[in-house]
């Protein structure tokens, strides 16, 4: 499976986000918890423009980087804009569906607890369509049972699965 | 003792500005946020300052543009339309690289590109339109010299490693000692265009003056001020040249001898 990349929390479309982009790096050092990266390498569409590996270090949806963006590519949102991507839980993987154990670490970890993770008769996790996709649990899932799409890739998901 | 002159204080200023960028991230990282961002987007005590170039292509390519990043855009603007491109000579870090690399002995002090600094202004108009018309991102960006030094200083304390743009310093140095007279600044480099168009603007500016009556080397060519300009221009031009920098070793030099150049606010001759 390839490597996931998000784009920050507030990006939303990435060709409007990239035309928008200046690589200044503002949000990369507003970020809190180091999960934004600048791009590397000599492409110059997006050299120098910030990325989440949520495989290393998720979003935790602070929402520091959108006020620090002088020019709007990332816009100051609320979490429940974030609009990073979405996630999705492979029942057949977790430990809690399969019964092993009462896990709950992707709700525990969850920034909307209770809204994009909910716990069904208490104890089953569910991903709500509230998600925005940082990626926390994808990365805390001690299972890997969570796959996580980024926002420019969720209508091919939609798609497959219809 | 030596005495401190105005060529002392611009290596200083640009030593400090070179050696800021390379702590500034670092401090960031401890929450202490006077300055935020690199050379294409700056905040300095909560005042924007950006990149005029990076500001048109964003909005040639979107048709809009921040408040923050249009308020960047017109500061810089200003700055140059009052100080000319004082950036180039003052503050940008490649601009000390390149004064080094001009103090190497093999290193010619002047190129000969008759309209050079017009076919750069055609070419780059040509690629922001172009491009923006095609909805682009702000690419020109990535020829942008002291924005790859401040961005690697970032990566560096930010990822902890270093981007393969930083690669284009030491090209771009090949290239300066290859051609002499700053080949990159006046001939590559693009973002030096708005800020030269910013500083034909005001009829009263900061700028380099000749007293014709003073000066003690007319008959010389070429002249020891002009054997200083780091552009190899000739400071005694009736029109002083919009590539100016304000950097003022013309002024030093002359100083020696007629004083016959100096620095203040005057209209264009």
């Amino acid at each position: 499976m390839s490597t996931v990349k998000l784009l920050p929390p507030g990006a939303g479309d990435k060709k409007r986000f990239l035309q928008n982009c200046i690589h200044c790096g503002k949000c990369v050092e507003a970020c809190r918890f180091d999960a934004l990266k600048i791009t590397e390498g000599l492409d110059p569409l997006t050299a120098g423009t910030p990325y989440i590996d949520p495989e290393k270090a998720p979003c935790f949806l602070c929402m520091h980087c959108g006020p620090a963006c002088p020019t709007g590519a990332i816009s100051a949102t609320e979490q429940k804009d974030a609009d990073m991507g979405a996630a999705f839980l492979d029942k057949n993987l977790c430990y809690t569906y399969q019964g092993a154990i009462i896990c709950r670490t992707c709700f525990e970890k969850c920034p909307m607890r209770n809204t994009a993770i909910i716990l069904e008769n208490g104890y089953l996790p569910v991903i709500t369509d509230q998600c925005v996709g940082c990626g926390v649990c994808f990365y805390v899932c001690p299972r890997q049972a969570i796959t996580l799409i980024p926002r420019e890739r969720i209508h091919e998901k939609v798609r497959s699965e219809a | 003792m030596m005495k401190m002159n105005r060529k002392h204080a611009r290596r200083a200023c640009q030593l400090l500005v070179a050696l800021s960028f390379i702590a500034i991230p670092w401090i960031n990282g401890f929450d202490i946020r006077i300055v935020t961002g690199n050379l294409l987007s700056l905040e300095i005590f909560g005042i924007p300052f950006a990149d005029p170039l990076a500001a048109l292509q964003v909005w040639v390519s979107t048709w809009h543009m921040s408040s923050t990043l249009a308020l960047g855009a017109i500061l810089s603007l200003t700055l140059a339309a009052i100080m000319g491109p004082v950036f180039c000579a003052w503050i940008c870090p490649y601009g000390l690289i390149a004064d080094l690399i001009q103090k190497l002995p093999f290193v010619k002090t002047r190129n000969r590109l008759s309209k050079g600094g017009v076919f750069k202004a055609v070419v780059v108009g040509i690629v922001v339109v172009g491009l923006g018309v095609m909805e682009f991102p702000p690419v020109l960006n990535q020829l942008s010299l002291p924005g790859w030094y401040t961005r690697t200083m970032q990566t560096l304390w930010l990822s902890g490693t270093i981007p393969v743009g930083l690669w284009l310093l030491p090209v771009a140095s090949v290239l300066d000692m290859a051609g002499g007279g700053h080949i990159w600044c006046r001939y590559c480099c693009p973002q030096s265009l708005l800020l030269q168009a910013a500083g034909m603007m005001l009829p009263n500016r900061f700028r380099v003056n000749y007293d014709t009556s003073r000066c003690t080397c007319s008959d010389k060519s070429p002249s020891p001020c002009m054997k200083s300009c780091p552009y190899g221009l000739d400071p005694r031009e009736r029109n002083i040249h919009p590539e100016c920098t304000n950097c003022g070793d013309c002024v030093v030099q002359c100083s020696h001898f007629g004083k016959a150049l100096s620095q203040g606010f005057a209209a264009r001759k």
